[in-house]
C-alpha cells in the first residue's frame, strides 16, 4: 500500500507539471496579443510595448515559463495582467467558493443518484425504474444554462423564495450562504446525479445477479443485508470511479453555473481570464484546477483499493 | 403553497419555456433621457450590475470601458459633462482660459476640496496626477495628454498647461480619465499599485474590491458636496450575461442594471417593479474595410491592397446594398439609431449628413462597370458567440448577395478578431467604438494614420488636413463646420462605413431615482437614492 501511494504521488506530480506546460504553451498559442488585449482602447504603440516589457511578454516562451514556475513554487503566482490583483490572493478567495459549490453539487448528486439507482435496480421493470431512468435522461439532456435561468425565474423572480445571485461566505451567514448556493448546487448536481443513478443501477443489477448474492440469500440473510451490504459495497467501487471521472464535467459545469448565478469562484475567474488573455491569472487557475483534478483521482484510486481488498493484496490498482 | 404563488411560478416557468423568443418591443417606446429625478431619502445601499468588470481602478492605467463607467463615482476629474454632453467644470471652478494661440490653458481649481483620505486638493496634487499620466511608461493616458509640454503650478488654486501645439479637444480629454486627479499621498504610498486601493475626490470612496467583479464604495466623509449624496454605499457587480443581469433586476437582487440588452427590454417593461431608460450613446457600430493595411494598423506604407474592396467604387456598391433601417429592425429590434457619421446625434458637434440609402440597381450597375467577375468573394469577420453580430452578418450577407457579392462569414472571438484586424488579416470587419465627448476622439481612433486602431490603413492627406485644423481651432462653430466637411469626405471614401449609434439602456428599480445617465454610459450615483 505504501509503495502504491508513493508511486501515485510521483505520477501525479509529473502529470501536474506537464499540465502547466501544456496550458502555458496553449495560452501563448492563442491568437491575440496579451499586451494588446490589456491595452484595449489604447492607440499608442509605445504603451503597448511598455506593457509587454513589464510583464515579460517580450521574452521567449520557455523563459517566461521558467520564471513563472520559479515564483509559483514559492507561492507567488504573479499579478493578474488584467486587474493587477495578486493571483494567489484571488485564488485563495475563490477556491473555497468553488469547493463549496462542487461539494454541494456532489452531495446532491450522491444523495439523489445512489438511492434512485438502488431502487431502480431492485425494482427493475416497474414504474419506479422507468421514472428514474427517464428522470436521469432529462438530467443529462437539460443544459445547465437553461436550467439555471429556469430556476431563477421560478424561485427568485416568480416566488421570491431565493436570491438570484451572489455569494455570502458561510461563516458570515450560513443561512444566506445556503440560500444562494442551493440553486446553483442543484443545477450543477442534476447532471451528475443522472450519471450516478445510471451507473448505480447498472452496477447493482450486475451485482444482484452474481453467484455470491444467491449464496447470501441461500444462507438466510435478510434482503436488506443482501442489498445494503453485499451488493452495494461491490457496486460502489464502480460508481466511485465514475464520479471521479465526472469531475471534469463538474469543473466545466462550474464555469457556466458560476456565470449564471454570479458566484465569484474559479469557474468565473477562468472564463474571465480566457477572454481577457490574462495568461498570468489563467496559469494560476489551471494550476489549481489541475492539482484538484489530480488529487481527486488520486483519492479515488486510493479509495478504490481500500474498498476492494483483492486490489490491496495485489499491491495496487 | 398558495394558488397565487403557484400561478406565479407556473407563469414564470412557461415564460422560460419560450426563452428563445426575444422581446422585440422596438426602441421607441421606452423612456428616453436621464432617469427622472424624484425626492429620495437619505441612506441605504444600492447594487449596480455592470456588463463587464473594470481592469484596474487606476485612472492612469485603465483601458477598460467598464472602468470608465465606474470610476467617476469615486474619482472626479477636472471637468465633466452635463446631460447635453457639454463640458462643465467639476474639480475646476470654471472652464479653462485658453490663450489666443491655443498654447496655454489656465485652470482655476475649486476651493475647500479634499481627497477621500483627507489630503488637500490643490494645484500641486493636480500637477502630480497629470505628470504621472503623461510620463509613466505604462500610462494609457499619455496619448491623450501628449500635446501638454508642461504643467505649471501658478498658485495653490491655479495650474497652467503649456502645450506644444494647439489641441482643441484637450478640455474634453480632461473630462475623462486623463483629467481624474489622484491623491498624491496615496500615489506616494502605493506607486503603480494605486489601483488596488485608489483614493481620489468623489462622492463615494473606495471601500474594497473583494473580487475582480465586485467593487464596494462607501459615502465619502470628505466630499465637498456631500450634502447632495444620499446613499451610504454603492456596490458594482459584474454580471456579463444580459439576460441574467435583467433577471437579477427583476428579482430585486440588483437595484440597477447597466447595458440592458434589447432582447430584455420587453421583459423589464412588463414588470411593475422596474423602470427602463435609454440614451443615445456617443459610440457607434461600423463596418471596417481593409483598404491599405498590409503592415499592421497604423504602420505605413498605406498602399492600396490588391483586393476588390480596395476599389472605392466597389465599396460604394457594397454600401448601396445595405439598408440600415431594415437591419436595425431585423437585427436590433429597432434599438439602434441608424446613421453614417462617427459623431453621435447626441453630440453638440453633430450635423445632419446624407447617408447612402439602399439602391440595388445602382449597386449592380457599379459592379458591372467594374469588370470584376461576380460574385465577388469577401470575408466578413463578426464576433463569435454574439447573437446580434451573427444576425448582422447574415443580413449583410443576404443584402450584399443581391448586388453581386459573395460574403463568407467568419465568426471570430473578440480578441482574436481585433488582433486579426490590427494585423490586416481581414477583408471587412464588423466592430464598434464606445465613444468619447469630443469628435476628435471618435474620429482619430480609426482615421488617424498612425492610430494603433487604424485597421483600414487610411491615410487621406486632404482629410488629415481638415482634421488637424479642427483640432487646433478652439472656436466651436468653426470646429463643427470642419467636422461636417471631414465627415462628408469620409462618406465618400467609405474606408469605414458607420452604420448605427448605440442606445444605452439602463434598468432600475422603481424605488430608485436620481441616477445621472448620459450618452457616455457612466452610471453616476452621486445624487441617487431610494424614493421616499
Amino acid at each position: 500500500m505504501k509503495w502504491f501511494i508513493m508511486r501515485k504521488v510521483g505520477t501525479s506530480l509529473l502529470t501536474l507539471l506537464i499540465a502547466t506546460m501544456v496550458v502555458f504553451i496553449g495560452v501563448q498559442a492563442l491568437p491575440g496579443d496579451t499586451a494588446e488585449v490589456m491595452t484595449a482602447e489604447v492607440t499608442d504603440p509605445a504603451v503597448i510595448q511598455a506593457i509587454r516589457a513589464k510583464y515579460g511578454l517580450d521574452q521567449p516562451v520557455p523563459v517566461q515559463y521558467v520564471k513563472w514556475m520559479e515564483n509559483a513554487i514559492q507561492g507567488d503566482l504573479g499579478q493578474s495582467a488584467q486587474t493587477k490583483l495578486s493571483v494567489s490572493s484571488v485564488l485563495a478567495d475563490r477556491i473555497p467558493v468553488t469547493l463549496e459549490l462542487a461539494g454541494l453539487a456532489l452531495l446532491i448528486a450522491v444523495l439523489i443518484g445512489i438511492p434512485l439507482g438502488i431502487m431502480a435496480a431492485v425494482r427493475q421493470g416497474t414504474w419506479w425504474d422507468y421514472a428514474s431512468t427517464t428522470g436521469s435522461l432529462l438530467g443529462l439532456s437539460v443544459p445547465h444554462f437553461w436550467l439555471g435561468l429556469l430556476f431563477i425565474l421560478a424561485f427568485s423572480v416568480g416566488l421570491g423564495w431565493l436570491p438570484a445571485s451572489g455569494y455570502v461566505p458561510f461563516f458570515e451567514s450560513p443561512l444566506q450562504n445556503l440560500a444562494r448556493m442551493i440553486m446553483p448546487a442543484v443545477v450543477l448536481g442534476t447532471g451528475l446525479a443522472a450519471v450516478v443513478m445510471r451507473q448505480m443501477r447498472s452496477s447493482m443489477l450486475e451485482s444482484l445477479s452474481a453467484d455470491y448474492i444467491r449464496t447470501a440469500r441461500a444462507k438466510g440473510l435478510s434482503e436488506r443485508a443482501v442489498i445494503g451490504i453485499h451488493a452495494l459495497r461491490n457496486s460502489l467501487t464502480t460508481v466511485l470511479t465514475v464520479v471521479g471521472l465526472q469531475l471534469g464535467a463538474l469543473i466545466s459545469g462550474v464555469v457556466i453555473t458560476e456565470q449564471i448565478f454570479v458566484i465569484p469562484g474559479l469557474g468565473k475567474m477562468t472564463l474571465d481570464a480566457v477572454f481577457s488573455r490574462d495568461y498570468i491569472g489563467l496559469q494560476g487557475v489551471v494550476l489549481v484546477t489541475a492539482a484538484a483534478y489530480i488529487l481527486v483521482n488520486f483519492l479515488v484510486d486510493v479509495a478504490y483499493v481500500l474498498l476492494n481488498p483483492r486490489l490491496r493484496l495485489g499491491g495496487g490498482a | 403553497m398558495s394558488i397565487r404563488k403557484l400561478t406565479k411560478a407556473s407563469t414564470a416557468v412557461i415564460a422560460v419555456a419560450v426563452l428563445g423568443v426575444t422581446g422585440c418591443a422596438g426602441g421607441q417606446d421606452i423612456q428616453a433621457g436621464p432617469t427622472p429625478q424624484q425626492e429620495v431619502s437619505k441612506g441605504g445601499s444600492i447594487v449596480v450590475a455592470m456588463s463587464g468588470a473594470p481592469d484596474t481602478l487606476d485612472a492612469t492605467f485603465t483601458s477598460s470601458k467598464h472602468a470608465t463607467y465606474v470610476l467617476p463615482n469615486f474619482c472626479e476629474a477636472l471637468f465633466s459633462i452635463n446631460a447635453d454632453l457639454e463640458v462643465i467644470p467639476q474639480l475646476a471652478s470654471e472652464l479653462p482660459t485658453i490663450s489666443d494661440d491655443g498654447l496655454a490653458y489656465t485652470i482655476k481649481l475649486g476651493d475647500g476640496i479634499k481627497f477621500n483620505d483627507g489630503t488637500d486638493f490643490d494645484a500641486t496634487a493636480v500637477k502630480i496626477s497629470l505628470d504621472r499620466a503623461k510620463e509613466n511608461p505604462l500610462s494609457a493616458r499619455a496619448s491623450g495628454l501628449k500635446s501638454i509640454a508642461e504643467v505649471k503650478v501658478v498658485d495653490p488654486s491655479t495650474i497652467e498647461l503649456t502645450l506644444s501645439s494647439p489641441n482643441a479637444p484637450l478640455t474634453s480629454v480632461l473630462a475623462n480619465r486623463e483629467g481624474m486627479i489622484l491623491s498624491p499621498t496615496q500615489i506616494e504610498k502605493l506607486g503603480d499599485d494605486f489601483g488596488t486601493d485608489p483614493v481620489c475626490v468623489g462622492p463615494f470612496s473606495f471601500d474594497s474590491r473583494p473580487s475582480a467583479d465586485r467593487i464596494e464604495l462607501k459615502k465619502s466623509e470628505f466630499y465637498y458636496d456631500k450634502d447632495k449624496v444620499n446613499l451610504d454605499a454603492v456596490t458594482f457587480v459584474t454580471i456579463t450575461q444580459p439576460n441574467v443581469r435583467s433577471t437579477n433586476l427583476l428579482s430585486g437582487d440588483v437595484d440597477v442594471a447597466n447595458d440592458v440588452g434589447p432582447a430584455d427590454v420587453a421583459k423589464l417593461k412588463s414588470s411593475s417593479n422596474v423602470d427602463v431608460t435609454q440614451v443615445t450613446s456617443l459610440g457607434y457600430q461600423l463596418i471596417t474595410i481593409n483598404v491599405a493595411n498590409s503592415n499592421g494598423a497604423g504602420k505605413p506604407p498605406y498602399e492600396l491592397l490588391d483586393a476588390p474592396m480596395a476599389n472605392p467604387d466597389i465599396r460604394k456598391a457594397f454600401e448601396l446594398s445595405l439598408d440600415r433601417d431594415a437591419i436595425n429592425e431585423v437585427v436590433y429590434g429597432g434599438f439602434k439609431v441608424p446613421g453614417c457619421s462617427p459623431i453621435s446625434p447626441s453630440s453638440p458637434f453633430f450635423t445632419q449628413v446624407e447617408c447612402t440609402k439602399q439602391n440595388i440597381e445602382e449597386a449592380k450597375k457599379i459592379i458591372a462597370a467594374s469588370g470584376l467577375a461576380t460574385p465577388i468573394p469577401v470575408t466578413l469577420t463578426v464576433k463569435a458567440s454574439d447573437d446580434e453580430q451573427a444576425k448582422l452578418g447574415t443580413v449583410i450577407q443576404s443584402m450584399a448577395e443581391k448586388v453581386g457579392f459573395n460574403i463568407t462569414l467568419k465568426p471570430s472571438e473578440s480578441t482574436t478578431g481585433g488582433n486579426a484586424a490590427i494585423a490586416g488579416d481581414f477583408d471587412i470587419y464588423a466592430n464598434g467604438w464606445s465613444g468619447r465627448v469630443d469628435p476628435a476622439q471618435n474620429i482619430d481612433v480609426f482615421w488617424a494614420p498612425k492610430s494603433a486602431l487604424n485597421y483600414s490603413g487610411v491615410d487621406d492627406k486632404e482629410l488629415n488636413k481638415v482634421l488637424d485644423e479642427a483640432e487646433t481651432t478652439s472656436d466651436f462653430d468653426t470646429r463643427k463646420s470642419l467636422y461636417k466637411t471631414a465627415v462628408e469626405r469620409m462618406l465618400q471614401d467609405r474606408n469605414y462605413i458607420v452604420m448605427f449609434h448605440d442606445q444605452l439602456i439602463l434598468g432600475s428599480g422603481k424605488n430608485v431615482s436620481g441616477i445621472e445617465y448620459y450618452g457616455d454610459g457612466v452610471v453616476r450615483m452621486k445624487t441617487a437614492g431610494f424614493i421616499e
